[in-house]
This record gives C-alpha cells, sequence and structure tokens, in this order.
C-alpha cells in the first residue's frame, strides 16, 4: 500500500528578470529565504527532516552540492543530510518527485524540497585552449619556461564562453531551445499572431494575480540593500499586442516567429516545498493542503522537447487511469508560447496524437482552466526552479478554487516532460 | 608543592603550571618563590638540556598576576618592592642556564606574557583562545615584571607600544607577524612541537633576545633613533588623545619603554620597579581595580537569590525594527542565534536590516569575522510581516515606538502567537514592566531588558523585574545579556529605571544653567573636563530632544517638582528641534553630521546676558545633582549596591571610568560638603531640588 503524500505549505521569493533586482543576489540566498521562511510559515522543528532536496541547474562554483549549503544556512541542523537534484528544467519538479520515491521507499516521513536559479550568477568560462595556457604557466618552474609558456600566448584566448547560452543549446540535435521552439512553429503551423496574443494573455492574466494580491500568498520577500522585493520583476502591466509585433524573430531572423516578447525571460528566483506523508502530517497536527498523486517523466525527440508536457501528462494519466476532462486545473510551463500553443493542438487531435505516439489518449483542455495567474512568459521561467514553482502555485490556486485536481508539467531541455497530478486536501 | 610540577623525559624537563584551587593560573608571591627554588633544583640535574613551560590549565597559559596583590598595595616603596620581587622571578628564568620554552596555549596576559618573555623562546598554539597581551594599563598600572622592558627590545618600540598602552591582545598569527612568537604550532601537538623546536636550536640559549619584524618599517623606525623618537612623539600624542589626560598609566609605561631602549637592563628594570610603585598607589589604578572586581561579580551574579537555572535561548524574536530592535537583531545573530525580526512595513524591516548590516560590515572590515562568518550571521536575521513562526521563538524583545497602548497590543498580540514557554522582554526606556504586563495571562513572565543606544557598542543592559516577574525569567534574561557580552544590571521597575533616573536630573540642570546665562558650550566643556564622554547638550542632540521631553514626561509624572525640565529643552523640543536626527538641536549639524554652530533660536530662550560661570562651579551643578538622585536610587533600593549603582553608571552613561563611578566620586568629593551645598540649593530651588535623606542622615562614605 502505497504511502499518502501531502504538501503542507511552501513559498518562492519573487522572480525577477535576471541582470535585475537579484543581479547582487546569490542563489544559495534565494534558496535560503525560501526555506527559512517555510520553515517558519509550517512551524516545524527542523531536525525531524529526513532530507533536504532542492533541484539548481547552474550549480555554483563556490556551493558544491547547494541542497546542502542552503540547509546548513538555513539553520536545519548538520546531520540531516542534502542533496542537490539536475532533471535540467524539471529539477524543481523532481526535488518533489525524489521525495516522493524516498518515502515510498521507506527512507523518510520529511523532506523539504525546492528549486533554486540565479540565471544572472551563471558564470563565463575560458576555454580549453585557455585553461591549458594557464596551467602551463603554473606548471613553469624556471624564467625560461615561464617565458616559454607565455609565447604561447594568444588574444583569443580570452574570449569568454557564456555558459548560460551554452546551457540552452542542446547537445545533441546542436539546436538551441529558441530553435526548437521554431520547430515546433512550423510542426503544428502555429503563427506569430497567435504567439504573441497568447503571451499577451499570459501578461495580463499575471498583472491581474499580482493586482489581486494572490501572489502574496506564495511569496515571501526578498531583503535587498535599500529595499524589500516582494513583487514579481517582469510582468508587464501596459503590454500590447502592437509592442509584442514590433519585436524581431531572435532564433530564426529569415522566417521565425519566435520573439523575446513571446518566450520566457532568463530570471532568478527560488520556491520551497514541505513534503511529509499523511500520517506524519497528522501526528504533527499540521494541515496539508494538497497530496501528490502521482508523477511521470517521459522523453522525446530532443528538436521538439516543447511537446515534453503532451508526452509526460498522457503517461501519468495512463499511470493514474484519470481523463483531461478530470482535472480542473493545468499549470503548463510556458518556455515559449508556440511550445505551450503545440501542446494544446495535440491535445485536442487524435490524428496528432498519433503521428507522435503518446501512450494514452488526450482531448482538448479547457483554455479557462489553463496557466490562470499567467505563467513563464510574464513571471519568467529560472529554470531549476520553475518545477517547484508551478506545484505551489497549483496547490495555492485549487485551494482558492476549492478545485480537486490538478496538473503541473513542464517541458525539459535535452527532450524531456514531467507532470505531476495534485489532489487538494 | 601546589602550582608547578616537573616531570623529565628525553633529557627535557616539562615545568607544569597548574595553581591548584583556582580556574586559571595567577602570579603571585608564592608561585614565583616555588619556581625558583624550583629552577635552582633543576640546575643540578645535569642530564636536562631543555625546559618546556606550561599550563595546566585549559586555554590559559597564565591569566596575569594576582589582582588582589596590586590591590593590596599601599605604598609607592611597597608597590616597588613587589615589582622588584616580581622581576626577580622573571631574572631567574632569563637567566637560567638551559634554554627554557613557553609553550603557551589559551590566555597568556600581563604577568603571564612577562613569565614568557622571561623564557628563551616562545612556541604559541594556533588555538582560537590563545591570545597575548599586556593589559596592565586598563588597570591603572604598569607591566611591572620587566614586560615595558623586554617586549620592546625583543619586537621594537612600535610593535610594543601598541600591545602596552592600548592594553590589547594578539593572537598567535600577529603573535609570529610581529616577533613575540618563535612559533606557531598545532594545538593538538603543542607539547611535540616545543620539544621539536628545541631540537632545531640545538638546545642552545637564545643569543640575542631581540626579533624585530616589519622590513623596511622596521629599519626606519624601529631600529634608529631617530625613527624610535618619532614612534615615541606620535604615541604620546595618541595617548593623550585617547586618555585626555585622565589616566596616567600609559603615559609612565611610555616612558618607562622609552628609557629600556636607552640605558642597560638593571636600569631599566629598576625604573620600571620606580614608576610600576608610582602608578599602583593613584586613585586610578584603585578605581579601576574596583571596577575590575565590581565587572567579575556582575559576571558572576545570577540575577536573583533563589538557585534557579536559566532556560537555554536558541532563538530570539525581535518585535521593532528601529534603530534599537535593528541593533538588538544585530547583536543576537552576532552572538549566532537566529532572530525573527517583525515590524508592520516592509520599509520599518529594510531600515532595520540595513542599520544591523552596516554592524556587520564594520565588522568584516575591522576583519573581526572572515566572509564566510559574515555571510551566516547576518543572514539569522529573518525579517517578516507576521507572526508565523514565533510559536518556536524562546525569547522575543518588544522594541517599538515608547507609548504604552501600542506596547500593550503588541504583547497581547504575542501571546496569542507564542508558546507558553517564550518569555516576553521590553525594550523599554520609560515604562512601567507592570503596567505593559497588567492585562496578560502570564504577567510573570514579561522582563524589562534595556539596551542602551547604539546597542552594539554600549554594553550595558538593565534587566527590570516588574512585581511578578518570575525568577526564572530574571535569570534567563541576565543569563542571555552575558551571552551577548553585556553587563546586566537588576534592577527595579521604576520611573526611568537607573540610569535614565540619575541622568535626568543632570541633564536638567544642564538646562537650567542655560537657562541662567551660562553657555551651552560652557557647559558641555565643562562636563567634557570633568570626563563624561560627551557634554549633556550634545548628549541631547544624540538621543533625540524629542525622546528627551517624552521621557521627562514621564519622569515628571512620578517625582512631580523634583523632575522639572527647563523651559529652554522644552522650547527647543516646540521648535522642532529634535537634534541630530533632524540636523538641529541645540547644536546645528551640516549634512557630514558635524557640528555647526549653536542655532540662533537656542540663544533667544537663555538669559539675555551671559553669566560666567567657572568650571568647577558648573560640575557641581551638574555632578551633585546626578549625587542625589543616586543617593534617592539606593534609598529605594532600585538596585542591589553603590558598587552596582556605579557600574550602572559607567557602562551606560560612560561616566568616568576613573572616578570609580558616581558615588566614588561623591566619597571622594566629601559626602557632607555634598550634603551641605545640596541643602543650601534645597532652599533657593522651589521644590525642584529634594536632598536625598540617605546624603544628609548617614554622611558616611559608600565605599568603606
Amino acid at each position: 500500500m502505497p504511502q499518502s503524500v501531502v504538501i503542507i505549505d511552501g513559498v518562492r521569493t519573487p522572480y525577477a528578470k535576471s541582470g535585475t533586482v537579484f543581479n547582487k543576489v546569490s542563489v544559495v540566498e534565494l534558496g535560503r529565504v525560501c526555506v527559512t521562511e517555510t520553515l517558519a510559515r509550517t512551524g516545524i522543528d527542523p531536525a525531524i527532516i529526513d532530507e533536504v532536496i532542492i533541484g539548481n541547474i547552474g550549480q555554483p562554483a563556490d556551493a558544491a552540492n547547494v541542497s546542502r549549503v542552503v540547509a546548513l544556512r538555513s539553520g536545519i541542523p548538520e546531520g540531516v543530510p542534502a542533496f542537490t537534484v539536475q532533471r535540467n528544467c524539471a529539477s524543481g519538479m523532481q526535488s518533489v518527485a525524489s521525495a516522493f520515491d524516498r518515502i515510498q521507499a521507506g527512507e523518510g516521513d520529511v523532506f523539504l524540497c525546492g528549486g533554486i536559479e540565479s540565471m544572472s550568477n551563471i558564470p563565463l568560462l575560458f576555454s580549453k585552449k585557455a585553461s591549458d595556457f594557464f596551467a602551463g604557466l603554473s606548471l613553469a618552474r624556471s624564467f625560461p619556461q615561464t617565458l616559454g609558456a607565455l609565447t604561447r600566448f594568444r588574444p583569443s584566448l580570452l574570449k569568454p564562453i557564456v555558459a548560460i547560452l551554452q546551457g540552452l543549446i542542446d547537445p545533441v540535435c546542436g539546436l538551441n531551445m529558441g530553435q526548437t521552439a521554431e520547430v515546433l512553429a512550423r510542426d503544428y503551423h502555429t503563427s506569430r499572431d497567435e504567439q504573441d496574443e497568447f503571451a499577451l494573455k499570459s501578461h495580463q492574466k499575471t498583472i491581474v494575480a499580482q493586482e489581486k494580491g494572490i501572489f502574496g500568498e506564495e511569496i515571501t520577500p526578498v531583503f535587498l540593500k535599500d529595499k524589500a522585493q516582494s513583487e514579481d520583476f517582469g510582468p508587464r502591466k501596459n503590454q500590447t499586442l502592437e509592442a509584442l509585433g514590433k519585436l524581431k524573430p531572435f532564433f530564426d531572423k529569415r522566417h521565425g516567429t519566435v520573439t523575446p516578447g513571446n518566450s520566457c525571460p532568463i530570471t532568478d528566483g527560488g520556491a520551497t516545498v514541505l513534503v511529509m506523508t499523511e500520517d506524519k502530517a497528522k501526528a504533527l497536527g499540521l494541515t496539508p493542503q494538497a497530496r501528490v498523486v502521482s508523477y511521470a517523466f517521459a522523453g522525446l525527440d530532443p528538436s521538439r522537447m516543447g511537446l515534453g508536457p503532451a508526452y509526460s501528462i498522457s503517461k501519468l494519466l495512463k499511470k493514474t487511469g484519470f481523463h483531461v476532462s478530470q482535472i480542473d486545473l493545468f499549470e503548463i510551463n510556458e518556455a515559449f508560447a508556440a511550445q505551450v500553443i503545440a501542446n494544446l493542438k495535440v491535445f485536442k487531435d487524435k490524428t496528432l496524437q498519433q503521428k507522435a505516439k503518446l501512450p494514452y489518449e488526450l482531448s482538448e483542455v479547457n483554455p479557462e482552466i489553463l496557466n490562470v495567474n499567467g505563467g513563464a512568459i510574464a513571471l519568467g521561467h529560472p529554470v531549476g526552479s520553475s518545477g517547484t514553482r508551478l506545484v505551489l502555485t497549483l496547490m495555492k490556486e485549487l485551494k482558492r478554487r476549492q478545485a480537486r485536481y490538478g496538473i503541473a508539467s513542464l517541458c525539459i531541455g535535452g527532450g524531456q516532460g514531467g507532470a505531476m497530478l495534485l489532489e487538494r486536501l | 608543592m601546589k602550582a608547578f610540577s616537573v616531570d623529565i623525559k628525553n633529557n627535557i624537563a616539562y615545568l607544569k603550571f597548574d595553581l591548584q584551587g583556582e580556574k586559571v593560573n595567577k602570579i603571585d608571591l608564592d608561585a614565583g618563590t616555588e619556581l625558583q627554588a624550583l629552577l635552582s633544583d633543576l640546575k643540578k640535574e645535569k642530564q636536562i638540556k631543555g625546559v618546556i613551560l606550561y599550563s595546566g590549565k585549559p586555554n590559559t597559559f597564565i591569566a596575569g598576576a594576582d589582582i588582589h596583590l596590586i590591590n593590596s598595595i599601599t605604598s609607592k616603596v611597597q608597590g616597588e618592592e613587589l615589582s622588584q620581587e616580581a622581576q626577580g622571578m622573571a631574572d631567574a628564568l632569563e637567566f637560567f642556564p638551559i634554554p627554557i620554552v613557553a609553550a603557551i596555549h589559551g590566555v597568556c596576559l600581563g604577568g603571564g606574557l612577562e613569565v614568557a618573555l622571561s623564557c628563551d623562546y616562545r612556541v604559541v598554539s594556533d588555538h582560537e583562545s590563545t591570545s597575548l597581551g599586556l593589559p596592565e594599563t586598563r588597570l591603572g598600572i604598569i607591566p611591572g615584571m620587566g614586560g615595558c622592558v623586554r617586549l620592546p627590545k625583543l619586537i621594537g618600540a612600535r610593535e610594543a607600544l601598541g600591545i602596552i598602552l592600548a592594553g590589547s591582545t594578539v593572537n598567535s598569527k600577529k603573535a609570529l607577524r610581529t616577533g613575540l612568537a618563535d612559533d606557531v604550532v598545532p594545538h593538538e601537538l603543542l607539547l611535540e612541537r616545543a620539544e621539536a623546536f628545541l631540537k632545531k636550536v640545538q638546545f642552545k640559549k637564545r643569543k640575542k633576545r631581540v626579533n624585530i619584524k616589519g622590513g623596511l618599517n622596521a629599519l626606519l623606525l624601529d631600529k634608529n633613533p631617530l625613527g624610535r623618537a618619532l614612534v615615541f612623539k606620535l604615541a604620546k600624542k595618541n595617548v593623550l588623545k585617547e586618555t585626555k589626560g585622565k589616566y596616567p598609566a600609559p603615559l609612565a609605561a611610555l616612558e618607562v619603554v622609552k628609557n629600556a631602549l636607552r640605558t642597560s637592563q638593571a636600569e631599566a628594570l629598576k625604573f620600571e620597579a620606580k614608576k610600576f610603585g608610582d602608578m599602583s598607589v593613584t586613585p586610578v589604578c584603585k578605581n579601576l581595580i574596583q571596577i575590575f572586581y565590581v565587572n567579575e561579580a556582575i559576571k558572576k551574579d545570577s540575577g536573583v537569590t533563589s538557585p534557579v537555572k536559566p532556560k537555554d535561548i536558541h532563538r530570539i524574536g525581535v518585535v521593532g525594527a528601529g534603530a534599537m530592535g535593528g541593533g538588538i537583531a544585530q547583536l543576537a545573530a552576532y552572538n549566532d542565534l537566529p532572530v525573527r525580526m517583525k515590524d508592520v512595513k516592509y520599509d520599518a524591516l529594510v531600515l532595520g536590516l540595513s542599520s544591523a548590516r552596516k554592524v556587520f560590515d564594520k565588522a568584516l572590515e575591522r576583519r573581526k569575522v572572515d566572509k564566510y562568518a559574515y555571510e551566516r550571521k547576518w543572514t539569522l536575521i529573518q525579517p517578516t510581516l507576521h507572526y508565523q513562526g514565533f510559536q518556536r521563538l524562546d525569547f522575543i524583545i518588544e522594541a517599538v515606538v515608547e507609548d504604552l497602548k501600542i506596547k500593550k497590543k503588541v504583547f497581547a498580540d504575542l501571546e496569542s502567537n507564542v508558546s507558553a514557554e517564550t518569555i516576553l522582554a521590553t525594550n523599554t526606556s520609560s515604562i512601567s514592566i507592570d503596567s505593559i504586563a497588567e492585562d496578560l495571562k502570564h504577567p510573570e513572565r514579561v522582563v524589562g531588558m534595556h539596551f542602551f543606544n547604539p546597542v552594539h557598542r554600549m554594553p550595558l543592559v538593565e534587566v527590570i523585574r516588574g512585581v511578578k516577574t518570575s525568577d526564572e525569567v530574571v535569570a534567563t534574561t541576565v543569563a542571555l545579556t552575558k551571552k551577548f557580552s553585556k553587563v546586566p544590571l537588576v534592577v527595579k521597575n521604576s520611573p526611568g529605571f537607573l540610569v535614565n533616573r540619575i541622568l535626568m536630573p543632570y541633564l536638567n540642570e544642564a538646562g537650567f544653567l542655560a537657562q541662567e546665562g551660562v553657555s551651552i558650550e560652557a557647559i558641555d566643556q565643562a562636563a567634557l573636563s570633568f570626563g563624561m564622554p560627551m557634554g549633556p547638550f550634545t548628549l541631547m542632540d544624540e538621543v533625540g530632544i524629542d525622546i528627551v521631553v517624552k521621557a521627562g514626561h514621564v519622569m515628571k509624572e512620578a517625582f512631580k517638582e523634583r523632575a522639572q525640565m527647563s523651559s529652554l529643552v522644552q522650547a527647543i523640543y516646540e521648535a522642532g528641534r529634535y537634534g541630530k536626527k533632524n540636523k538641529k538641536g541645540f547644536y546645528n549639524y551640516n549634512n557630514k553630521m558635524k557640528r555647526a554652530g549653536i542655532a540662533f533660536d537656542v540663544r533667544k530662550h537663555v538669559s539675555p546676558t551671559i553669566r560666567e560661570m567657572a568650571a568647577h562651579e558648573i560640575q557641581q551643578r551638574l555632578f551633585y545633582t546626578m549625587v542625589n538622585e543616586a543617593c534617592s536610587c539606593l534609598e529605594e533600593e532600585i538596585v542591589k549596591n553603590a558598587q552596582y549603582l556605579d557600574m550602572g553608571m559607567i557602562f551606560g552613561t560612560g561616566f568616568p571610568p576613573f572616578r570609580g563611578g558616581v558615588l566614588k566620586y561623591a566619597d571622594v568629593e566629601g559626602v557632607s560638603k555634598i550634603a551641605d551645598t545640596l541643602l543650601k540649593w534645597e532652599t533657593q530651588s522651589k521644590g525642584r531640588i529634594h536632598v536625598s535623606r540617605l546624603l544628609t542622615q548617614t554622611g558616611k562614605k559608600f565605599y568603606g
């Protein structure tokens, strides 16, 4: 008999476009803010945590196993172990999935899970040639050797490799993420206007949610030197189709339709949730907000990675026996408008589903229950964090609507999809 | 044998100092005699090639000379003789025919360092508890066991003066850098490495006791007479600036050091002993030793008479993120306690957090913390707008505005958001603890914890006991204060508590003096030359005149006409001049917060005719009234005793330590003289001055 796994509560930092308000905030600090606040809100003694699991992609050089660093800096006792998970864009969802698995395996009852990313702080790298040059220099033991090493210097050695751009290129198919979105736009004949309209709606829904204070329920502020950042820094209140229309395609300048305006921005942020068994929650007198029913990860063609949600949701529904019609809410990460639209087209078209060889039949998703508070096009997509953020946002919205089932899903660079089914408690 | 034991291994005598019945090693006459006898015995052991002197105490090599011994000195000659006797012990070490290594782990101060300096070599442990220094001048004396002679010869005048004049300590790293230590070794391997060191120097006595480091600077400043002259000139200037000429010991030490570098060692030691004798009987020395004793007593005092144990405190809460709240949060975080800091607005939290961070930034700059400790510590402060997380806090300090209604609301909110075990403290400076606690279900857990501004620099904390406050709560608050490295003073819940109550008549008197036509600069100057860290008007500008007036009203309500405020202070307040906080108070301030003259409208409120008054007369007016109020406090048993009261004024207001405190000052000035003068004023004052009965009736000195 599998254990019932529940989420007690969680928080996230505001999401802020990289290079802006959180430019000087380390990823450890983003994690610490979330973990300390999650502990305060749930009121648990951190010593009862069995393990801390945090997802992160651009793992900082000065904080190996960043999950452990965050745990210690948040006042979690030394005796509580921690590990970091990396499933690219779904790392933040992987942390919850891993906790789910460990609970089922009998490896603990209480897990602090999350996803954190500071894309502002992903470093520039030296090329292999340059590092060989520096190594040679440091190995030189005599003046002639030093001189010899120095003669091998070329100015081109100083040209940095931008790690963040490299990370966004699929190393197998050679396309960058935006180009994979272009592939989907072509495959499913998605026009520039369709994408821009989708992007505009994302901003509009996000702004409404902001104004209603909906995000206030899940955000904990980050205190900077001169202010408290308590709101997402990215959504545009005055976004218009006209403004979106003026932007030039970025990834395919000649035939493309994917622009910075209909893609998610590079972003900094963190999110954490407290996961435990339902029995443990009862014993501690805590009120869980949702149950993690199940999850699924699926693989697909890396050059069409954006279709990951369709694959993973199909797999998840097959596994759980649910139908799309039974799901009350969907949170599908908006990496690119073209990519979400492609998924929606597959959802409602049996032929496309057969062509894609989905394992289980899907049906149309009512747009009224999809990303009801906007999504990553407006909020941004701190890659390792979004998975947790989607689960958190979904859990809070299920409660707000008094709805029962919801699915959070993302496409994953490298050709995967991830989906998690929650039930409100 | 009481203090020393010898163990001979591999031709090396391991000489262990372990003073029986004491927590730390101290040098006294008996220990000296014992050591000398032991050394002369060791001389006969032909197989011994070297000696290692070490301590049997944890984290202490030798804490210093026995202070009781120094305090018992009654004449200069006696002091001089004592110094000579101690020097004899040091000489016995220096001239011992076999090399001696001092293996130093832990505290090595005063006489302890002088012992180490007399050895041939010093091998120092790398432990964080290891610190070396000569703090004698802080007690009004000078190193009198050869320290003023051996140290400058060994490491040069520059570094030696740094250690002797300021009385500050150096760690193992710095000891090695300056040449004071010959080697720094892992503390776990101290004795093994000391033995290896002896082997490395081939069991030879040190030939030249000079180990000046520092390259070019040493060449320019330490190794030639012109450079040294410059060093001494600058040092003297600095000492005078620091002590304002009120403390004779650093100057005496400077003279001894200067002399030591130009005469023979014997002559130099003779002069050191003479100067030690001179210093050992100064009133300043006696007062500083008195303060040391009381401080030690307070450290041991649990604050309650019952044997109740203080609770362990792991997590702190602070409500109110103003200057005080931010300061308290900083203090807790600095001491590695996580703090939840609550306020009602983000802006307030940002201010509180940034003021706390500034203190951490300074600590980082001064290398009191490294970058890892810096990050770890400042992030222990968690700002919040809500009470979530308060359930798990052990101790909460409220620091919101001084308004009873608001404070009561905060305490009511706290009561419903914390666990039954949580202690609730208020940082009020003027509101009754009992009034704050009156409507609560558990008034026994409410206590006053009055910090002074700026929190990270002011050493005193008044722990205010309400009528219902439990012993456990008081004891826990006292223990927490000590954990913060502050001085806790338990006081009764009475208007103004102790420090502000005694300060208030002094500030009032300053106002009345100004009203009578004495210039405010003259009044401030008189207080400064008395030894106060700043004059009363400067102080009011610092504190904030609005706060002074608010506190004044509280005092007025409690003590009626006796606590009358001058109309000058009130007028300044009504004119919207709040002091430094809005750049205009009694003085004007420019954008850099530097003083820019006296405001014109201040003059408007004082008597049109300028009245000249001698400084000592101004001082009488200011400090006799202070003495009078201190007596009232003793009478009402606001504080345990006169010694504690004096500590409160020294640590809470910077009352000059060389005077030993307010009541010690009264003793020196003459209790009956003060009483007579005050009685004369009482008749002229229309009720403003009411002489304390304690002062008139007994006429006895406060210190026996």
